[in-house]
């Protein structure tokens, strides 16, 4: 039998072949404290400033994308360390738009 | 003959002509230069010769915006009848790329429809060679219409008759989503094509680059999303899998297998399935070897071969009738359960079922794929499924048990508590509530901390957890495993089992439907 792998499970190692889709996993790591935006966009507004306190759900800026103004929130409470984002500016996917401390 | 009547059939005949030659000579040749057959060569392919009667080849569209009016398109883009496939009757409709590039409008689709229906009455499968680049956009709402009603008969028929989607071609946006509504899709290898957004608006939209191969071609669902149940080489070949396919299902859910065949042993070359199994139980196996040893012929057709592979599940026969097998697949990921494998084996006993096929499943099974992706991505509610699709079924269960049986794995391998109707294990068989490691580092955590050589300690009590557990007997002193057998007398006492249960019926509680955990 051909590609024979080790696999580890609960209760030790195996000889299997690893599957692509399996190979291609990415590692956990966990999340940053800075919210990206999910689609890209055109910001066009900016809500809050560096060191602003935020509550989980208040408003963070609007972006433009899908036929939609959508309003960015907080995930969760914080103090804003770093704002990347200005109004009219182009944001591609995945572009980090506000990073809480 | 009088001369009104000549001259009559002799304009039906030259209309019929213009009718059959679908976009012209040159969209033909264009079709045949892209590697791809022309509609009438899909259907006398996928046909019994000369059975092929078509209906509707006259339907127009009804579109007066854009010029639509002045616009001929033969059949509408879609041929539409019925034929046979080794001697039973089919519905069919396949879409014609020649004309307008196949696009869908509402004449198109309530064609599709009408031969849906008719299959729904006359209870036969209705197959769907899909060929088109999408909405006809000029017929605007009404083109979405027509894929609503498509979605709506699909749905309605769906348990009832086999609907089978081909996918020959484009098949974007909404129109995916008609063959994900259906039993079976059959992709071509570089003819198949599906996506809800293409790679342009993706690139638009995302900035993400990505081919049309990449994004949507047949490997991609045949391997990756699992959308395709049968990947070809060519088309040819698609059509060959399609007939066999046909051969063994039942064609309504009201029939049994009426086409039972007359028994066959296995090749030899199968037939002393021992040869197989390793003697180290961490030694991986091809469980196809096994299911090829034990079905009529060693003939099994394998659905879903290429996605999830760590689980395998087809057809095949088993003295004469049409069984479902589903087996854990020891060679790849050792067999595990995990999302993709939940999918694939919970959709098929869901198949099985519906069309009162049986399910032998066989087991070798060492637990879940461990690891913060499968958690993350739900690996909760899509084993539910398998569970789900296992207790739902109603239709003869048989369950043999080749070697790991461990946990929430053997409760969801349709063990005897899934009201399996039959559960025999091999010799090789180890049932328990875990792995000897795992088990011994909890039942006996404390010996082994204060052990003066923890490791020695440790690996003497698995060693003593595995003479006592690792083997079939604790299950088959509580009669959860009914016999164990030797594996070379798997096929025989299978056998016997689903003769006896040929009439098997079981009440049903009332209610509309479950909700299974989507």
């Amino acid at each position: 039998m051909d590609n024979l792998n080790i696999l580890h499970l609960e209760d030790g190692e195996y000889q299997t072949q690893l599957t692509e889709k399996y190979l291609k996993r990415k590692p956990y790591s966990a999340p940053e404290p800075i919210v990206k935006a999910a689609i890209p966009g055109t910001i066009m507004e900016v809500l809050v400033k560096e060191g602003q306190q935020v509550k989980r759900g208040d408003a963070l800026c609007v972006l433009d994308s899908m036929k939609m103004n959508n309003t960015i929130c907080a995930s969760d409470n914080g103090v804003v360390k770093k704002v990347y984002i200005t109004v009219g500016q182009s944001v591609g996917k995945n572009a980090p738009l506000v990073e809480f401390k | 003959m009088n001369n009104g009547m000549q001259t009559k059939i002799e304009d039906l005949d030259a209309q019929v002509q213009k009718l059959y030659l679908g976009g012209g000579e040159a969209a033909l040749q264009k079709q045949r230069e892209a590697g791809k057959m022309t509609v009438t060569e899909r259907i006398d392919a996928l046909l019994d010769p000369d059975s092929f009667q078509e209906l509707g080849l006259f339907v127009k569209h009804q579109c007066h915006d854009f010029g639509m009016d002045k616009k001929e398109m033969a059949a509408d883009g879609v041929v539409t009848g019925i034929g046979t496939i080794e001697g039973r009757p089919v519905c069919v409709y396949a879409q014609d790329f020649s004309v307008a590039g196949g696009s869908l409008g509402l004449a198109h689709a309530r064609k599709i429809t009408k031969v849906m229906e008719l299959a729904m009455d006359m209870k036969v499968p209705c197959i769907g060679i899909n060929d088109s680049g999408g909405a006809r956009i000029q017929e605007g709402i009404n083109a979405l219409a027509g894929y609503g009603e498509i979605f709506f008969h699909n749905t309605t028929a769906s348990g009832v008759i086999p609907q089978i989607s081909v996918i020959m071609g484009p098949c974007a946006g909404g129109a995916v989503y008609s063959p994900a509504l259906t039993d079976f899709v059959f992709v071509v290898d570089k003819v198949s094509k599906m996506f809800i957004t293409g790679p342009e608006v993706i690139k638009t939209v995302l900035g993400e680059e990505i081919g049309m191969e990449e994004l949507g071609g047949a490997r991609v669902h045949a391997e990756t999303t699992g959308n395709a149940h049968f990947f070809a080489e060519s088309e040819q070949e698609c059509f060959a899998q399609i007939r066999k396919l046909l051969a063994l299902i039942p064609h309504s859910n009201e029939k049994q297998t009426e086409d039972r065949r007359p028994a066959c042993e296995p090749k030899a070359e199968y037939a002393n399935i021992i040869k197989f199994v390793p003697d180290d139980p961490r030694q991986p196996f091809d469980v196809r070897n096994i299911v090829l040893g034990v079905l009529d012929d060693s003939d099994f057709l394998e659905v879903h071969q290429g996605f999830a592979q760590n689980a395998v599940v087809g057809f095949g026969r088993l003295n004469g009738q049409t069984v479902g097998v589903i087996a854990n697949q020891p060679m790849v990921l050792a067999g595990v359960l995990d999302i993709d494998s939940s999918d694939k084996i919970a959709r098929f006993i869901r198949y099985c079922d519906a069309f009162n096929i049986p399910l032998i499943t066989f087991e070798d099974m060492p637990g879940y794929l461990p690891g913060v992706d499968q958690e993350h991505a739900g690996i909760i509610r899509h084993g539910a499924k398998v569970l789900y699709a296992y207790c739902e079924a109603t239709v003869p269960k048989l369950t043999v048990i080749m070697r790991k049986a461990y946990g929430g794995g053997y409760i969801a391998m349709c063990s005897r508590h899934m009201k399996a109707d039959f559960v025999y294990a091999w010799p090789t068989a180890e049932i328990a509530v875990m792995g000897p490691a795992g088990a011994a580092n909890i039942i006996f955590r404390k010996d082994i901390k204060e052990a003066k050589d923890p490791a020695a300690m440790r690996e003497q009590k698995i060693e003593e957890y595995k003479e006592k557990f690792a083997n079939p007997y604790v299950a088959a002193g509580y009669g959860y495993v009914d016999m164990v057998i030797n594996p070379n007398d798997t096929r025989k006492n299978l056998i016997q089992a689903l003769e006896m249960a040929r009439n098997k019926s079981v009440e049903q509680v009332k209610k509309k439907h479950g909700i299974p955990p989507f």
